[in-house]
């Protein structure tokens, strides 16, 4: 029967998709990372459970965090001690610590994994570190408090943000210049680049939007605004966002408005919003696309969402205010 | 980036031409085929202003250091530089010192006609805007009101070419009484000092609790002196006794005269807000959120050590207005970027909100901080004061009730 054969193919499909799936997984641990910028510390979570297995110390302020290649270390970068330190993943212990500019914020490790580009917020610039010397080869000067920052796609130059300055610079790696500014709307905080390379996605907070780039002309395309029910304008203050695993999905924390949007990506439509802690921003989903964490910045928590129902499930308390989540899958 | 074109001591309106004090270079990164197009923005400013000098005590401590906001427009100007780079602007502020309020308007048309001026940074007493706005009605020219917090400035003598970047004091009075109210701390002692200052301070703060809906249980005036026959306005004890509980006492003490000596003395262990103890203002240092940490470290860098006082915030805001302008508006067209200010503008004051100007009386919304002596303990709008547009307009006068009407709200 035809329905049969159908489910038949169905479930052979699904095998096949969880089989592959299961491969990817058994490369990292699964354990969530959510760096707490006020307690200098690092919660490690287990997502079978949803219970805190591990609080790593820190140097102060820790804030982005990002794994190598391959996964084995994970690099926070702490903005009070100016350092990133590098955490060993199986050991879950501080193996390293490189020296960076005044307050690091955010950084991004290049694909050749030879490089760390990290904005420090105090020196208005952006710094290139070379991760196995730990010493700063060069650094180019930004707009007024540089965050956000990442690698493009060809590797070849770099996005950084300036919050003060509303706009997105593109640096060109070889030359170290500035080649384009990207006027944004104002605030311009976190990137998150599409599944296929061409565009790249940057929040405005107080604009409350999301402004959509064309990587190819570094020309700003479109943005999203945002209001959740019974909320106004002025309380959506996006900052974290990132695309689902199959690329179709983007969910952006919003802030003081205290939810995350989703965004059909295709359509550029807002379909749902959910409701988090207080202050949502670091926003990462599961790879197997499944749950989506939020650190709620002034609820010291981290809120669990089913990604499928798009439903909150749980909130964790974690340390004092978290940043970001990461997770090892 | 900043280009220092020699330093420039205060002289008088005659030779301010030669005054240039600050500007930013665009950055060397990109070459643009056109000379950058200059933006000079006049910062109008009183020799010897009374209001720059430190507030001191008899024992000649210093208790409230006073200065000149230009600093903070010097910040705004080093910020600039990456608008104008991309604008292909070059920003710059000249000191235009005036011996006296009453030759505001000639420099104002001086510095028009000889250095193309079109925007000007004032930090001036509330006197000195009368004459001056008169000369500047109707002309290419838009004025930011960095220290004068005068709600009449923002009402029955307000003007389109005037935007009010300080906070007014109905605002600040709004402010604190919303935290008070906020904690239900609804029953308030005023104690009001012989300034005239002080007296002003007292009406805007009895103003307010009337619009909140709190209760002023007794008002005293008080005095400094030791004088056993002034006991009842002269000893804390004795004027904070009362027969009716109170839960916060108010201090109106522009000079802060007798305020540090009230706290602790108190017949009743209350807090005293207002003029000490818990200050409403439109920055503070302590601030660590939204960039705030940002923005005053570099102040306190280009101030040599200063913490950034509300007027320096306003001199900063007012460049970074004038910036984001240009940015978006590009450099040439200055009627498009003053619509762009008191219109479409939204701008990051570092606070956590966008902040726009209002349109009936040009005073820019924004949040106030309620400070303590190292520590910002609560930002109005205050959770649960609601409006019907916009919750930033729960502070100061609202559309309906200002009596300035330049543009009604849409």
């Amino acid at each position: 029967m035809a329905p049969v054969r159908y489910f038949c193919a169905l479930f052979f499909a699904v095998t096949m998709s969880l089989s592959s799936a299961g491969d990817l997984l058994a490369k990292g641990t699964g354990l969530i990372f959510v760096s707490n910028e006020k307690s200098d510390t690092i919660t490690v979570i287990d997502p079978a459970t949803d219970k805190i297995v591990q609080t790593i110390a820190t140097a102060k302020r820790p804030r982005d965090m990002h794994f190598s290649a391959d996964k084995t270390q994970l690099f926070v970068a702490c903005g009070n001690s100016n350092v990133i330190q590098v955490i060993d993943v199986a050991s879950l212990k501080v193996i390293r610590t490189i020296e960076t500019g005044d307050s690091p914020e955010t950084f991004a490790i290049d694909h050749a994994n030879q490089r760390i580009y990290v904005t420090n917020e105090e020196d208005n610039n952006v710094a290139a570190i070379d991760l196995a010397s730990g010493k700063t080869s060069f650094t180019v000067k930004t707009g007024n408090e540089p965050e956000g920052v990442i690698v493009a796609p060809d590797g070849k130059s770099i996005f950084v943000t300036s919050e003060a300055a509303n706009v997105v610079h593109r640096i060109d790696i070889e030359s170290r210049k500035i080649v384009a500014d990207i006027v944004t709307g104002t605030r311009p905080r976190r990137f998150a680049i599409s599944a296929d390379g061409k565009e790249l996605w940057v929040t405005t907070e107080l604009s409350g939007e999301v402004h959509i780039i064309d990587i190819a002309t570094s020309q700003a395309r479109e943005k999203i605004e945002f209001l959740p029910p019974g909320m106004r304008k002025t309380d959506v203050t996006p900052v974290g966002l990132t695309f689902s695993p199959d690329g179709k999905t983007v969910w952006v924390g919003l802030g003081r408005a205290n939810h995350v949007a989703v965004i059909d990506a295709p359509s550029r439509k807002v379909t749902h919003y959910v409701l988090t802690g207080q202050r949502a921003w670091g926003v990462r989903t599961s790879a197997d696309g499944k749950r989506v964490y939020v650190a709620n910045g002034l609820g010291d928590d981290v809120t669990v969402i089913d990604a499928v129902a798009r439903k909150a499930l749980k909130s964790i308390p974690v340390g004092k205010v978290p940043w970001g989540v990461v997770i090892d899958d | 980036m900043t280009d220092w074109k020699g330093r420039c001591r205060k002289r008088s309106v005659l030779l301010w031409l030669a005054c240039t004090l600050v500007s930013s270079n665009a950055m060397a990164q990109q070459t643009p085929a056109e000379k950058p197009a200059a933006i000079v923005i006049g910062f109008l400013e009183l020799e010897n202003d009374p209001r720059h000098s430190s507030l001191t005590a008899y024992g000649r401590l210093v208790i409230r250091e006073r200065a000149s906001p230009f600093d903070g427009v010097r910040a705004g100007i080093e910020e600039a530089a990456t608008a104008g780079r991309i604008a292909n602007a070059e920003f710059e502020a000249i000191r235009i010192p005036l011996k006296d309020a009453r030759d505001a308007p000639d420099a104002l048309r001086r510095a028009m006609s000889e250095r193309q001026v079109r925007y000007f940074i004032a930090d001036l007493p509330s006197a000195a805007y009368a004459p001056l706005l008169s000369e500047a009605r109707s002309k290419n020219v838009l004025l930011f009101n960095i220290s004068e917090i005068d709600d009449d400035l923002r009402g029955k003598s307000c003007a389109r070419e005037l935007v009010h970047v300080i906070p007014s004091r109905a605002m600040l009075a709004d402010a604190l009484v919303q935290f008070l109210v906020a904690r239900n701390w609804k029953n308030v002692l005023v104690l009001e000092g012989p300034d005239p200052e002080d007296h002003i301070l007292t009406q805007a703060f009895a103003r307010s609790m009337k619009k909140f809906g709190a209760r002023i249980v007794a008002q005293k005036t008080f005095v400094s002196g030791n004088d056993p026959r002034q006991r009842d306005s002269n000893n804390p004890a004795l004027l904070t006794a009362s027969s009716s509980d109170y839960d916060a006492i108010f201090v109106a003490d522009a000079r802060l005269d007798l305020a540090r000596d009230i706290n602790y003395r108190t017949s009743r262990p209350r807090p005293l807000v207002g003029a000490i103890g818990l200050e409403a203002g439109a920055w503070n240092w302590t601030w660590e959120r939204n960039g705030g940490p940002q923005v005053n470290s570099a102040f306190r860098r280009i101030s040599r050590g200063r913490k950034m006082q509300d007027t320096d915030w306003a001199g900063w805001m007012a460049v970074k207005m004038i910036a984001e302008a240009t940015l978006r508006k590009g450099a040439a067209d200055f009627a498009q970027q003053r619509d762009f200010i008191v219109n479409e503008g939204r701008f990051d004051g570092a606070k956590g909100a966008a902040l726009s100007v209002r349109p009936w009386d040009r005073q820019l919304r924004q949040q106030i901080f309620m400070a303590t002596s190292d520590a910002v303990a609560g930002v109005a709008p205050m959770p649960g004061f609601l409006h019907q547009t916009e919750t930033l307009d729960t502070l100061g006068f609202d559309s309906r009730e200002s009596v300035c009407k330049l543009e009604r709200a849409g």
